[in-house]
């Protein structure tokens, strides 16, 4: 589904700030698969997705995605088959639009003329209805006024409006309270699997990076240092993943942001 | 028929008020919805008196004049969203740009001359003063043809807010992100808006130079200010939470308002040179003052921690600024 061949990045280049933020990253994800993505802060994790998403063009390499060519489309095309959501529950919605809006907006549907129509709200109502968060009954109220979780939910809503070819979680719980974060993770989990949908997720909970999903890579320095799926990352432990690390990339993973449980 | 003079105070108001109000509503876009100050205003307006002028006087035709004035609005616009978002020039600056541009390219419009002059000329007003001939309203016909054109513009922005395209433009506005994570190039949206506005503001400014029967080469100048000036007095009774119509609806009263206050002040002898000042003012005071409020606790514990002559200790909670 997804093959990313060879790409590397550098920002800044011939400066004193010159920062290669990916150094010849190969990555292939086969239909459905669910990738977690582990490492210490500044090891390239969303200047991977950033690449994949075309917040910038990569420096070389190639990314094809279901057979095209993406590696030079800019990022509003990419757009249409690639999900993301980010740490920030503002980025993705227009807070002084209502949630209807937004919907609207994220449903691609109709030319520039249509409008929502009644079968629209109708559809809206039953997705939001999923959630569980009671967001049915709120369809007029602007954005800006939910929740960072209910934010979240409907980015996550908007993401997967019409299904993506992939869809990249940049540590989307990371800035949510702790029951928040598990219930939006829940209604992911269910999406995700319902549709079928590939997908990368970084976190920096290394319990959710073994339980989510059926592989997870390790990066540092820009590069994929480790990766595992199938048996034998069944049997890994938090502790283990730690000692590979250790072992991988010459260094403890800095534990600042880290979460072992 | 003479009219007593608190009449015609306000007659004068809501027949400039509504003609300078199609400017606010295309700020209303720009500004309030794009999120753009969109300085070409000034060359645009006149931009439109111009070549509305030119056209009227050459063809004889009013509604070819509207017409041809709004398609040069809509090229200043598109000029202006072009450098903005293709040639990576600040957005305050491309209109800046484009301002000065306008000035030479009006004067080769009216070929050098510094005034036009439609006295003999058909002009959008003709058919409402023949309409409301020998009625007892025959005094209001500008009036009423500037109320025609501000409905039509109000309804059309209405309905085209409400559009996939609409709802677009005011994502531009409020995150560009988003709209470009929902496959849209916010570039494109940026221009769009801008060509609508700059029609608009073309067509306020073809209006007030038909309904003058004359146009100069400075009738654009201060426009920007005026018309964010009503804007803003327009939020003040209506607020951002309310429905878009409404909202245009506010922006009209506020130009009402503005030309209202104006006209007073030049009964009582102010000169009307003072309009570009008092306009100025406005802005400040309408932007300000909400941005000062949210200020005022941090000011006054400062104001009063230097008058008690005692460094600034924090208070029981520490909750508050660290000024």
């Amino acid at each position: 589904m997804l093959k990313i061949n060879n790409i590397s990045k550098t920002f800044n280049p011939g400066t004193v700030n010159a920062k290669t933020a990916l150094s010849h990253v190969s990555l292939h994800l086969d239909k459905g698969d669910f990738v977690s993505i582990i490492g210490a802060n500044g090891a390239g994790k969303s200047t991977l997705f950033g690449a994949i998403a075309g917040s910038f063009f990569t420096d070389e390499g190639s990314i094809i995605l279901d057979g095209e060519d993406i590696t030079l489309q800019p990022d509003h095309k990419r757009a249409k088959v690639i999900g993301r959501l980010f740490q920030d529950p503002q980025l993705g919605t227009a807070p002084a639009m209502s949630i209807t809006e937004n919907l609207s907006l994220a449903s691609g549907r109709g030319g520039w003329m249509s409008r929502v129509t009644k079968k629209d709200v109708q559809d809206f109502r039953e997705r939001l209805s999923m959630l569980g968060m009671g967001l049915e009954d709120r369809m007029n109220m602007p954005v800006g006024l939910l929740s960072g979780g209910q934010r979240q939910a409907v980015t996550l809503l908007m993401a997967t409006f019409t299904t993506p070819k992939l869809l990249l979680l940049d540590e989307h719980t990371a800035a949510l309270d702790p029951a928040t974060a598990e219930k939006v993770l829940e209604i992911t989990e269910t999406i995700v699997r319902e549709n079928n949908i590939t997908c990368l997720m970084v976190t920096h909970n290394m319990q959710t990076a073994l339980d989510l999903g059926n592989r997870t890579i390790m990066m540092d320095a820009g590069k994929i240092i480790y990766e595992t799926g199938g048996e034998e990352r069944k049997k890994l432990t938090v502790s283990d993943l730690l000692v590979l690390f250790h072992k991988n990339s010459g260094k403890e993973m800095n534990t600042d942001r880290i979460l072992l449980s | 028929m003479p009219l007593p003079p608190f009449v015609g105070i306000f007659q004068t108001a809501a027949e400039l008020g509504l003609i300078s109000s199609i400017t606010v509503l295309a700020l209303f876009l720009s500004y309030s919805m794009l999120n753009i100050c969109d300085l070409s205003t000034d060359g645009c307006f006149a931009l439109g008196a111009a070549v509305g002028a030119m056209v009227a006087i050459s063809s004889g035709n009013p509604l070819l004049s509207i017409l041809a004035a709004m398609l040069a609005g809509v090229l200043s616009g598109f000029v202006t969203a072009f450098l903005q978002t293709k040639m990576g020039i600040n957005s305050l600056l491309s209109g800046i740009i484009v301002n000065t541009g306008l000035y030479s390219i009006i004067m080769l419009i009216m070929g050098g001359r510094p005034t036009l002059n439609m006295n003999n000329t058909d002009t959008y007003f003709t058919p409402f003063k023949m309409l409301l001939d020998k009625t007892p309203f025959a005094g209001l016909y500008k009036t009423l043809g500037a109320l025609v054109a501000v409905t039509l513009v109000i309804v059309f922005l209405s309905l085209f807010l409400r559009t996939r395209l609409g709802l677009a433009i005011r994502a531009t506005g409020n995150n560009p992100a988003m709209v470009r994570s929902s496959s849209i190039n916010p570039a494109f949206t940026t221009t769009v808006g801008l060509c609508i506005s700059g029609s608009l503001t073309a067509l306020s400014g073809c209006l007030l130079a038909q309904c003058q029967k004359s146009v100069s080469s400075d009738i654009g100048s201060g426009r920007v200010t005026i018309a964010l000036a009503s804007l803003l007095i327009g939020g003040i009774f209506i607020s951002a939470r309310r429905k878009i119509p409404f909202r245009a609806i506010g922006a009209v009263l506020g130009a009402i308002i503005f030309q209202l206050v104006y006209a007073i002040a030049l009964r009582f002898n102010m000169p009307a040179y003072m309009l570009k000042l008092v306009s100025a003012v406005i802005v400040i005071l309408a932007i300000a003052t909400p941005y000062l409020n949210s200020k005022r606790p941090d000011l006054v514990r400062r104001f009063k921690a230097r008058r008690n002559g005692t460094p600034e200790v924090p208070a029981n909670d520490g909750g508050g600024s660290n000024a």
